[in-house]
């Protein structure tokens, strides 16, 4: 069994309520660190709630969050990236406008990476984010988070409701750059049978709480099941 | 850097609706121009500053909606993701609008001066004598101060409105006409309290308008009145970046 890793992301007794609705029960989780972390659960689980207070765009009504060591505020948001999983870039922006904008936000912003990956997704910076199709702009959300050099990338759904070959296309992209360094990847999907090769570590979040959590390959071993079976059996 | 990007972006935002506030103020400028004679002289100064009232409601309409379109086209992700405070955010936008505002005042103010010297033998026949003694000097300085500052409070009573409104899911025109009554009620109580408060500051200047004669048209500028306005926007701006950085949620 695999020796879990120091903690990136740290969550004790987090709950969140919405008007009667429970999104969050007294959570505690653990994110490792220098991992590919996939959040899965159906909907409804807390999951987008999670990754939103994660990332400080919501507040718990209980618990604590530390993010690389420190609460989500401002002065961190500039050490993690997160991609939601709304359409959330303005539609009359060209795609160059948007990593100008992006690269003068963050100082962790490389605008030459930027340009490189917005071509090797067959994107053009002269487009404007409303002519693309949903592939085309999740391919670029993508874009704009993978191009900052930070230790944290916080990904709400990135293949939610894409065509396979986009979705492929954002996977192999994304093992790609997170081969390459030292960063931890904390990713929320649906899409488990075509991404499950690439998660490092399992967090199965269902009934406003954590069903399920462990090492890929740990999980897969001890149940003699595939990730997408035991998401099923957890799920059912 | 970064601050002038986000006002940058907040400029092209608002640019459209400026650009369509600019024309029409134009046209109806030209219009006046083209009407303008001795007949009619005194009902185009009459209309001559219109626009100075749509201007104001201008403002407020872009109080409301900088953020409440933030929330409806889900930007406010964006915003919200970003390494900023909630004081640079919001001061970003209040300078766009800022900025179309001057130059909306400053298209409008050139308008009225042409129509005007174009038109000076007849402007000056329907005009009572005194208007000649005026230090206008301290009449436009001051007249802009007041417009300033109402455009001003308009612009964040709305803004206040709107985000509080956040904190509902239902009724929001509701709570925000709610809000937007309530804040200028307590506001006009508050400016009361802290003219008072502020008593014991210096006036801060005398105008005489008239220059002919001493004692007529003096402005009494109270120091406490001028704290006490610049203090009421200056909490709302506070009040709106504090909700914006640390209550409101998306």
């Amino acid at each position: 069994m695999k020796e879990t890793r120091e903690a990136i992301v740290e969550v004790s007794n987090l709950s969140k309520k919405y008007g009667l609705t429970v999104a969050l029960d007294g959570v505690d989780i653990k994110f490792p660190q220098g991992e590919l972390t996939a959040l899965i659960g159906p909907n409804g689980s807390g999951k987008t709630t999670l990754l939103k207070i994660l990332a400080g765009l919501t507040y718990p009504d209980q618990g604590r969050v530390k993010t690389i060591d420190r609460a989500p505020d401002r002065i961190n948001k500039e050490r993690f990236a997160f991609l939601p999983e709304n359409d959330y870039l303005y539609s009359w922006m060209k795609l160059e406008y948007l990593i100008e904008f992006f690269a003068r936000q963050y100082t962790s912003f490389d605008r030459s990476k930027a340009y490189q990956m917005t071509k090797d997704m067959n994107l053009k910076p002269e487009q404007k984010i409303s002519d693309l199709s949903k592939g085309m702009r999740a391919r670029f959300k993508l874009v704009l988070s993978l191009s900052r050099d930070v230790l944290l990338y916080i990904l709400d759904e990135p293949l939610a409701g894409i065509d396979p070959q986009s979705r492929s296309y954002i996977l192999e992209n994304l093992n790609l750059e997170f081969a390459r360094g030292e960063s931890s990847v904390i990713l929320s999907t649906h899409e488990v049978l075509e991404s499950e090769k690439f998660f490092d570590y399992v967090i199965m979040l269902g009934d406003d709480r954590v069903q399920l959590e462990g090492y890929a390959d740990d999980l897969r071993r001890e149940h003699d099941l595939s990730l997408q079976e035991l998401t099923r059996e957890v799920f059912a | 850097m970064a601050l002038i990007s986000l006002w940058k972006k907040e400029l092209r935002e608002i640019s459209f609706s400026g650009l369509a506030l600019l024309l029409l103020s134009a046209a109806f400028y030209v219009f006046l121009y083209y009407q303008a004679r001795p007949g009619t002289i005194q009902i185009i100064l009459g209309v001559i500053y219109l626009p100075f009232i749509i201007y104001p409601l201008f403002l407020l309409f872009q109080g409301y909606r900088t953020f409440s379109r933030e929330w409806r086209e889900k930007t406010i992700f964006l915003l919200k993701s970003l390494p900023r405070s909630g004081y640079e955010i919001v001061l970003a936008k209040f300078l766009a609008a800022a900025v179309v505002l001057i130059i909306l005042m400053a298209a409008s103010s050139t308008g009225i001066y042409l129509i005007i010297s174009h038109n000076f033998t007849a402007v000056s026949q329907v005009l009572p004598p005194e208007f000649a003694a005026l230090n206008w000097g301290a009449v436009l300085g001051w007249g802009l101060a007041v417009y300033f500052w109402l455009c001003g409070f308009a612009y964040f009573t709305a803004q206040l409105s709107s985000l509080t409104s956040r904190f509902f899911n239902r009724f929001r025109w509701l709570v925000t006409l709610l809000v937007f009554y309530l804040v200028n009620y307590l506001t006009f109580r508050l400016a009361g309290y802290l003219g008072w408060l502020f008593d014991w500051l210096p006036d801060v200047q005398h105008f005489v308008i008239r220059q002919t004669e001493e004692a007529a048209g003096l402005i009494e500028v109270s120091g406490g009145g001028l704290a006490a306005a610049a203090l009421i926007l200056l909490i709302m701006f506070v009040v709106s970046s504090l909700l914006l950085e640390r209550t409101l949620e998306v």
